[in-house]
């Protein structure tokens, strides 16, 4: 839970600019993600988007623009900057390690250490870990046949609800995902869908990269399309239809 | 020739074989390529420091490289670039005497005499092979076991590989002179630690757990020896089982005045660097023909004991590696 | 009193589906059967008796230590074939060390040591120095290169073998004192226990403990088990990989010194197969090739089989050539294993 109060400015970014050799990826992409509001980000491919999440996540350093977290303006180095300043990214690929258990992926990064000389030589409190991994599973209602399997062995909705749980442990201000349901089943997709509403709860912005328009009119707070690196179109679910959200991708191309 | 004449191209001779290795020769000199078997042996050392001093002695330009392993396919490299670089003669320890047969051959025909060394080719296509008798040198040290241990008892005894003929030669002369000598002696299935001490080690800590009756045992090169000796010295046995093995580099030597080995087979590597230099340079300078060397000449072998090794007859067989490079 | 009980039940059916999933616990029960069947079949049981197990043992003390090094590497996606060239050059260092260092080059050959307790020191010393070295190199040329760690260490096989050999000038370095074989390495503690077995045990403790409950160990396997993943969860994936090719070397180092130990002299050309060895013993113990699955127990029990099948076929006179066709069999059956854990759904 955060401090903050509901609906506050989370994440601000304005004015990103990116450009990949002779490739403008980004020409001005600005995002407003407000506290306790699930934004979708839509667009065709090579719109931006994945960059543009790249570039608040810490992963690419964009050439122009401004980036601030919880009103404050950051300098991003690397993704553990991100991380360490309260914003969570879930990748397509979800960084999980597959040999490790689910505790130890939750806290990858940043177990929790015991006491005294034998936890700054490293050794693990390895219950904490496990009992306080559980509990977040119990709080998102996964449940798990066998809690310290390899992740491996997990389904793939299951994977990506840990990857989920993971990032709303320990995000103080937005969560990030690009493209967290592709390629799962219906009741996956629904355990997905639920800890997202368990985050948003928690108060945190979050972020949806998503081609899954339908589902996002029905589940977002708000959608921002981008079209060529930049902002074309920022709409409420509740007052359009597919048609115009896909007229808003495709722009002048799209064939009447 | 003057002396003026020799001294010059002596210094000359001495100063190439001192940059020897990075092969720089003058079209004057006698040059010869010297392919071991392996380096990292100071049984080749030693060698190397008698076909050395020859090389120095008679003005000739030596070139000595082999390879780090005992393998035919990893020789053959060596061969082929010492033979590349257009040599008077070769000088070879062949690593597989069958598979080497017909390289030799053509480089015969090719006017380029070969003296193989330390062990034969299984057809006689080369100039001459000088080789220690290895299935005497195995005889000696099956005599001495005889003398050292009465009354029946176990013997083993470690080869290297199966199918390398001279360290079996020198197995198969120990066995035959120990079952000759000794009444009620029992040989076990021979053990094959290759190159590694630790190998060997283990099989002779398993041998003394098996056999409480295990009176001596014969290692058929240093690497056994060493592997032997540790496993006999961990059993507490060191004394009342009897070790002998081959070859006497300096760690050797001090170990056998030790009592750490009750006996060594000496060969004599030096003596056989040093004289098949000397033959073949004689062969290239037409000093001699060729049709009037005798195929096979026998290196001497010497039983050591720390009891004689200081006779001059038995001390003067200890490898000398003070050649510098 | 129902929920108590149905907790113990799935504790102990998930602590027993981990076990009987686990490629060390069924390579333990092969080395305990092979163990009892050689007892058997021994004369006077003989291969059952303590001496055995401790001589066995103290055979299998410098494999133990570079199985376990080689547990963490594979652990991590890494691959170290120089092994051998790491502990012969680190041998050759530590011999020249303290033969230079006990005495005037008369004394020595003399077999008089004047400075002996010095110079072991400062030749243990040099050989962890080498070892740590080595690896070093091998961690910077695998991190700053970004080549594979398979032709990283294959080049350093030779440039170590190459360093050796130039140094030793090709032979052996003599004059080794022998006491550091009948005062260290036959040493045994309590009168039972050989010293270098003793060693090999306490570092493996500490090695296994490392691995499972500490960071260290968590990010070894994570590094193995999704080199991105661990980027992205803030792990310096290239210095926790060097640190790791430096931990290697320090142990060959360490192995060096019981060679030397044990043998009283350097040994050139007998290391050629022990990264081979090392790598089979973590493998039949459990470890992935893969990465992510390290088992620093099961590589014990991996360089164990192997001493325990030559000491037992040679005890009972069988064709010692057995061995090398059953290690290779034992070798396939845990990496197949291995695969079956990864795909199977728990």
């Amino acid at each position: 839970m955060t401090s903050a109060g509901v609906g506050e400015l989370a994440v601000e970014v304005s004015g990103i600019k990116k450009r990949y050799g002779s490739i403008e990826a980004l020409r001005g992409a600005s995002l407003r993600l407000y506290r306790g509001q699930v934004t979708a980000l839509i667009g065709d491919n090579g719109a931006g988007k994945s960059t543009l999440v790249k570039a608040i996540s810490g992963e690419v350093r964009p050439d122009e623009g401004r980036i601030a977290f919880n009103g404050e303006l950051v300098a991003l180095a690397g993704t553990g900057d991100s991380r360490r300043l309260g914003v969570e990214t879930i990748y397509q690929d979800l960084a999980l390690a597959p040999d490790l258990t689910v505790a130890e992926n939750m806290f990858l990064g940043r177990e929790v250490r015991v006491a005294g000389l034998a936890g700054r030589l490293g050794v693990l409190d390895k219950r904490t870990m496990q009992e306080t991994a559980r509990q977040i599973l119990a709080e998102l209602g996964i449940k798990l046949k066998s809690f310290n399997a390899p992740v491996r062995s997990l389904s793939g909705g299951q994977r990506q609800a840990i990857a989920v749980a993971r990032a709303m442990k320990w995000a103080r201000h937005a969560v990030l995902m690009d493209e967290p349901t592709a390629a799962l089943g219906t009741l996956q997709r629904e355990l997905v869908y639920n800890s997202i509403r368990k985050a948003v709860e928690r108060n945190l912005a979050v972020l949806l990269i998503s081609h899954d328009i339908p589902q996002m009119l029905r589940f977002a707070d708000k959608i921002v399309v981008l079209r060529h690196g930049e902002n074309v179109a920022e709409m409420n679910p509740k007052q359009v239809d597919l048609r115009q959200v896909v007229d808003a991708m495709l722009g002048e191309a799209n064939p009447k | 020739m003057p002396r003026s004449t020799i001294l010059r191209r002596s210094l000359f001779a001495a100063a190439l074989v001192l940059a020897s290795y990075s092969g720089a020769k003058s079209a004057d000199d006698v040059s010869i390529a010297f392919v071991p078997g392996l380096v990292g042996e100071s049984f080749y050392g030693s060698m190397r420091c008698g076909a050395l001093a020859a090389a120095a002695e008679l003005g000739v330009t030596l070139h000595y490289s082999g390879p780090t392993d005992w393998d035919i396919a990893l020789q053959t490299q060596f061969i082929e670039s010492a033979l590349l670089a257009k040599p008077q003669g070769l000088i070879l320890v062949p690593t597989d005497g069958k598979a080497l047969v017909t390289i030799v051959e053509e480089t015969m025909k090719s006017g380029i005499p070969v003296i193989t060394v330390d062990a034969p080719l299984s057809e006689p296509v080369d100039l001459h092979n000088i080789q220690s008798d290895q299935y005497a040198g195995g005889v000696l040290a099956g005599q001495l076991m005889s003398k050292l241990v009465t009354g029946g008892g176990v013997y083993l005894a470690l080869g290297f590989d199966p199918g390398m003929p001279d360290i079996d030669g020198r197995v198969k002369g120990f066995i035959d002179a120990l079952t000759a000598g000794s009444s009620g002696a029992e040989v076990l299935p021979i053990g094959y630690p290759q190159a590694s001490a630790a190998k060997a080690a283990e099989i002779v800590a398993a041998t003394i757990q098996a056999e409480p009756n295990l009176k001596g045992i014969f290692a058929a090169h240093t690497t056994a020896g060493l592997g032997a000796a540790a496993a006999i010295s961990e059993a507490n046995r060191v004394g009342q089982i009897k070790l002998i093995s081959f070859d006497a580099d300096p760690q050797q030597v001090s170990d056998l005045r030790a009592g750490v080995y009750d006996g060594l087979v000496v060969q004599e590597p030096y003596g056989i660097g040093y004289d098949a230099v000397q033959l073949l340079t004689k062969v290239i300078r037409g000093e001699v023909a060729a049709s009037s060397i005798k195929h096979d000449a026998q290196a001497p072998l010497v039983m050591a004991t720390a009891k004689n090794l200081d006779d001059p007859e038995v001390s003067k067989y200890l490898y000398n590696l003070d050649c510098g490079r | 009193m129902k929920t108590d009980e149905s907790k113990l039940n799935r504790a102990i059916s998930a602590i027993s589906t981990q076990l009987l999933s686990a490629t060390s616990f069924w390579m333990l029960a092969l080395l305990m059967s092979l163990i009892i069947t050689f007892g058997l079949i021994s004369p006077n049981n003989v291969f059952l008796s303590a001496n055995n197990m401790f001589t066995i043992a103290l055979g299998v003390s410098q494999l133990g230590l570079i199985s376990v090094g080689t547990c963490y590497l594979l652990g991590a996606g890494q691959l170290d074939i120089s092994i051998g060239s790491n502990i012969t050059l680190s041998s050759i260092l530590c011999g020249k060390t303290v033969v230079a260092l006990a005495g005037s080059p008369a004394e020595v050959a003399a077999g008089i040591y004047p400075n002996l307790n010095w110079a072991l020191s400062a030749g243990a010393l040099a050989a962890v120095a080498s070892g740590a070295t080595f690896g070093w190199l091998n961690g910077v040329l695998v991190t700053r290169l970004r080549l594979n760690s398979f032709i990283v260490t294959l080049a350093t096989t030779g440039i170590g073998l190459g360093a050796a050999l130039v140094i030793s000038g090709g032979s052996n370095v003599p004059y080794i004192p022998r006491v550091v074989q009948t005062g260290f390495s036959n040493y045994r503690v309590g009168g039972v226990v050989p010293l270098p077995v003793l060693i090999t045990i306490i570092v493996a403790t500490i090695l296994w403990f490392i691995l499972r409950r500490t960071r260290y160990g968590t990010w070894t396997l994570a590094i193995g088990s999704s080199r991105e993943a661990s980027a992205r969860a803030g792990i310096d994936v290239n210095r926790h990989i060097l640190s790791l090719y430096i931990l290697m070397g320090v142990l060959c180092g360490a192995s060096a010194i019981l060679d030397i130990a044990r043998f009283a002299s350097t040994n050139i050309g007998g290391h050629r197969l022990d990264a081979l060895q090392a790598i089979s013993a973590a493998v039949i113990g459990g470890t992935s090739l893969f990465g992510g699955t390290a088992s620093v127990f099961g590589a014990l029990v991996g360089a164990l089989i192997p001493a325990v099948l030559g000491t037992g076929l040679v005890i009972i006179r069988t064709d010692p050539f057995y061995q090398l066709i059953i290690v290779g069999v034992i070798i396939i059956v845990a990496v197949f294993m291995d695969q079956k854990n990864r795909e199977r759904n728990i």
